[in-house]
């Protein structure tokens, strides 16, 4: 669009600038001359009164009549030459002399008293033509129109050359610009303050589907472009656009209605520009991620799946192991039975022995999944640090020796004390197995200040304990540092390792609230720092020993078994009745309610799994006791759910039992808590 | 003489209105002297002389009946004739350049006047500086000093055209001004000098000494005359002091002062 008001403009400024060129010049010469000549006048006059006021002294009574003196006193002076008219008054105002004749118009007159002893008793009046500044003044002009019309023509055509100049660069300017954003890959949007499009690229249209003219002055909202559960994503994008500053850019990503009536995911970033003259309005660059995001979750599928198909493996393989011992062992027995042969205990043990390592095993899952139930309290590493060192160095072995830094006043950590020995013992592990040849191992415990850094929100900042576990081992490359934690990643010789270590060390780490930080190179060893948030609490007291499996454990009382596996209810419902308990059994939590219902006598205790179809123990145990209040609960599980335990801590009030349990624990477990005190 | 004798012995005359006399500084002086003599003699006669003024404005002052006589170093002219004004020249007093008392030359000729006005000759014999008054341009005794001749016409104006030049306005400041200024010298006339008190000293002119005597002899050449001039027909007192001036003790106090009486006639 060319301004077709600059030319006008050009055009009156420099006819203004061309008046000035003429009129400053003379307006400036008329101004000092007149000022020059009204002080010459005026100078005139004072000198002439004072040659008046001495022929006045002389004769102060009959000065009137000194025409001829009065007239040579105030006569030209030497080498003055113009052809002022000068008058002496009396006081009436009376021509007492006068010399020159008309003086032509215009013309300055000014009058300086004459004085008899201090009294004014005439003037003389001087008058002098301007007319010569009006002629002088003229002849300028005359010099000067010429040169005032030189300026105005050159600044008029040097100003609308500049214009014009000015124009095709910002058409050039323009048009590039233009160019730029057409073909841009990103789509780019302008939209005013009240969030109306007031641009749409042409890649906008491509991406979709509808033309500038169907949205220019139009809401996104208003179009139905925007999924409406994205609203609110956009809405809040747009209020911090709008309170930002130029330089922030926020990111979005919402679902835009194409034409075609699909929904495209967009992801764009607004730029709040509306205080910038040249664009007033809301940039948004955006780009249609629809594919890139299918790709990715593809991707993230794959991973997934890849993940599970290594643990999946990772558990079949080792428990195909234990399942082997254990079906072999079984088979023994049995046949011994069918042939009337003694069993081998042997063939028992082994059995045992696979379950336990099939429990440990399962352990160890759950503390890499950080589902172990755990139960930390305030602790002083170095304790766990000493009275894991014997097992360390069993561990070690004799070629690997064990040196241990414990830093007095160690502050303590909140952490789980079992997790923290079975913490040591797998990096030990892991050390041993970088150091086939011998080596060292520090452990080493400090406190640590962490500075905030230049982040004040960095989540390192504030009081750390520090265990430093650093083996002179072999090393690791980046490329191995990088997959350390995941599980059965290991680089260990097939049958040397599970591939569960680091990632348990990881699990428990996490799970207590910690960080690991690994510092290692090939051929220079392993670092393992591991930090934990200093607590203020006050070290609980040693917890009591654990109940023994005592023989005593049996009991008559009424007991509710509800398990939704048949097996494991069939267990634990023969361990209980084993030891003499009465029990009721239930496949589910409503069968449980009907029983509870038609039961009359007491109960004194559910024993209930965690996790059932329809109704899980919790709820189950909360609505057994609006019948039976005070009634007792224990809860068994694979793992602890959220429904009982949060991040792996027991609820308060809850009696828990992990599987997989002996029916010794089990029957003691439940004698324990029909012992205890009534909680009220 | 015999008329003025009349007039003055005319019996039954009363007092008069005191006759106001003006002009040239030149007889101011002597006439106050000259009146208080006429009234001493005839205390009807009653003189007021005012200060200096020059001969023309007095003319115009005794035309508008300001003043009852008028003291000119000129005669009317042509134009004042036709006003009704009548003129007698009662005196002649030797024009004279006087000098201050401490300045030594005893004479002056008319080169070296040319030389001083044309400010050719800056100092005196003894290296005091000379420092010419002037008059104003249509001064009468600037017209009496431009006719001693085209050089010092010339001179004169020569000097009236420098800048700085001391000028004064009327005969009296004129002789205050030689009593004042070292080194001074101005135009004068001898009547004056002798009828105030300031110290001056006569130069010759050309080796000729301005006195009466040499006046009357034609000696001294430079001249200015008093004119006295009244509106006719002449009121009593002027009629009076004129009679006085024409009389023998009139005449006498004119020579004593410098003057060469004149006869003129009496007044109408």
């Amino acid at each position: 669009m060319r301004p077709t008001g600059i030319p006008r403009i050009v055009a009156a400024l420099a006819g203004f600038l061309a008046l000035a060129v003429v009129v400053l010049p003379i307006g400036a010469y008329v101004l000092f001359s007149y000022r020059y000549q009204e002080g010459s006048v005026q100078a005139e006059a004072e000198y002439d009164a004072q040659a008046v006021n001495r022929i006045i002294a002389a004769n102060p009574e009959m000065w009137r009549y000194e025409h001829v003196r009065l007239l040579e006193a105030v006569a030209e002076r030497p080498g003055e030459g113009s052809d002022d008219r000068r008058r002496v008054t009396n006081q009436e105002g009376a021509t007492v002399a006068e010399m020159g004749g008309t003086v032509a118009t215009p013309h300055l007159t000014r009058s300086w008293p004459v004085l008899d002893a201090g009294l004014t008793v005439g003037h003389v009046e001087v008058t002098r033509s301007l007319r010569p500044i009006v002629v002088r003044g003229a002849l300028l002009a005359l010099v000067l129109a010429p040169l005032a019309l030189l300026a105005f023509g050159l600044l008029r055509t040097l100003t609308r050359r500049a214009i014009r100049h000015g124009e095709d660069a910002l058409r050039t300017s323009e048009a590039r610009f233009r160019a730029l954003t057409e073909h841009a890959t990103d789509m780019i949007l302008v939209f005013d303050a009240d969030k109306r499009i007031q641009y749409w690229s042409r890649s906008a249209e491509e991406t979709l589907g509808w033309k500038s003219e169907e949205v220019l002055g139009r809401r996104l909202a208003d179009l139905g472009l925007i999924h409406p559960d994205d609203v609110p994503l956009l809405e809040e994008a747009q209020r911090t656009a709008d309170s930002g500053s130029r330089e922030s850019a926020v990111p979005v990503t919402a679902r835009h209605r194409h034409r075609n009536g699909s929904w495209r995911l967009i992801e764009g970033s607004g730029r709040s520009l509306l205080d910038d003259p040249a664009v007033r309005g809301v940039v948004v660059n955006a780009r249609d991620v629809t594919e890139q995001r299918r790709l990715e979750e593809q991707f993230r599928q794959s991973q997934k799946l890849e993940s599970i198909g290594r643990l999946a493996g990772g558990v079949a393989h080792d428990f195909n192991n234990l399942l082997t011992v254990i079906l072999s062992c079984a088979e023994g027995i049995r046949e011994a039975q069918a042939e009337g042969r003694p069993v081998d205990p042997e063939d028992a043990d082994q059995i045992r022995e696979a379950a336990e390592r099939a429990r440990d095993f399962t352990t160890q899952l759950l503390a890499f999944a950080r589902k172990q139930l755990i139960s930390p309290v305030p602790l002083d590493l170095n304790t766990v640090v000493r009275a894991s060192e014997r097992l360390l160095r069993r561990v070690l072995g004799e070629d690997i020796e064990l040196e241990v830094h414990a830093q007095e006043g160690l502050w303590l950590a909140l952490c789980d004390p079992g997790q923290m020995e079975q913490l040591l013992l797998n990096l030990a592990a892991n050390a041993r197995d970088a150091m086939p040849r011998g080596g060292k191992l520090v452990i080493e415990t400090r406190n640590a200040v962490l500075d905030p850094g230049p982040s004040a929100a960095s989540p390192s900042a504030g009081q750390w304990v520090h265990l430093v576990v650093r083996d002179s081992g072999a090393g690791m490359s980046p490329e191995v540092q990088e997959r350390l934690f995941e599980p059965f990643f290991t680089t260990k010789e097939v049958g040397k390792g599970t591939g569960l270590g680091l990632a348990t060390v990881h699990g428990i780490v996490v799970q207590n609230g910690g960080r690991v930080l690994v510092e290692s190179e090939p051929g220079q060893g392993t670092t393992f720092e591991i930090r934990f948030p200093r607590t203020r609490k006050a070290p609980e007291e040693a917890p009591p020993p654990p109940v023994p499996v005592a023989a005593a454990a049996r009991g008559t009382e009424t007991l509710l078994v509800v398990e939704d596996d048949p097996r494991v209810r069939a267990v634990t419902v023969r361990a209980l009745r084993g030891a003499g308990h009465r029990v009721l059994v239930a496949g589910s939590g409503p069968e449980a309610l009907g029983i509870v219902e038609g039961e009359p006598g007491a109960l004194q205790l559910v024993v209930t799994d965690v996790v059932m179809p329809g109704m899980s123990g919790k709820a189950l145990v909360d609505a057994l006791r609006l019948r039976r209040p005070g009634l007792r609960a224990l809860f068994v599980s694979g793992y602890p759910q959220e429904v009982i335990a949060r991040s792996g801590v027991l609820d308060s009030g809850i009696a828990f039992l992990a599987k997989p349990f002996t029916p010794a624990t089990l029957v003691a477990r439940v004698r324990a808590l029909l012992d205890a005190p009534d909680p009220g | 003489m015999l008329a003025v004798a009349c007039a003055l012995a005319a019996p039954g005359v009363s007092a008069m209105e005191p006759v106001r006399v003006g002009g040239t500084g030149s007889a101011v002086a002597a006439m106050a002297r000259l009146g208080d003599a006429a009234t001493a003699q005839d205390a009807r006669i009653r003189v007021r002389v005012l200060p200096s003024m020059g001969s023309t404005g007095a003319i115009q002052a005794v035309t508008d009946g300001a003043l009852d006589l008028g003291m000119s170093g000129r005669p009317l002219r042509d134009g004042e004739q036709t006003l009704g004004l009548a003129s007698r020249e009662v005196a002649r007093t030797p024009f004279l350049f006087a000098v201050g008392p401490r300045v030594g030359v005893p004479g002056l000729t008319t080169e070296e006047l040319v030389a001083i006005y044309q400010g050719e000759r800056l100092t005196w014999p003894d290296g005091q500086r000379i420092r010419p008054v002037l008059r104003p341009r249509s001064d009468a005794d600037t017209d009496l000093l431009r006719s001693i001749s085209p050089a010092v016409a010339g001179a004169v104006d020569a000097a009236s055209g420098r800048p700085g030049m001391l000028v004064a306005v009327t005969n009296t400041e004129c002789n205050e001004m030689l009593a004042r200024s070292p080194g001074s010298i101005g135009p004068t006339t001898l009547l004056q000098i002798r009828s105030e008190s300031h110290p001056l000293r006569p130069l010759h002119w050309n080796g000729v000494q301005p006195t009466v005597e040499n006046l009357a002899s034609g000696r001294y050449p430079l001249v200015k005359s008093i004119h006295l001039v009244f509106r006719a027909p002449a009121s009593d007192g002027v009629r009076h002091f004129l009679a006085f001036l024409g009389s023998p003790r009139g005449q006498t106090l004119l020579r004593e002062l410098g003057a060469l009486p004149l006869d003129f006639a009496p007044a109408d």
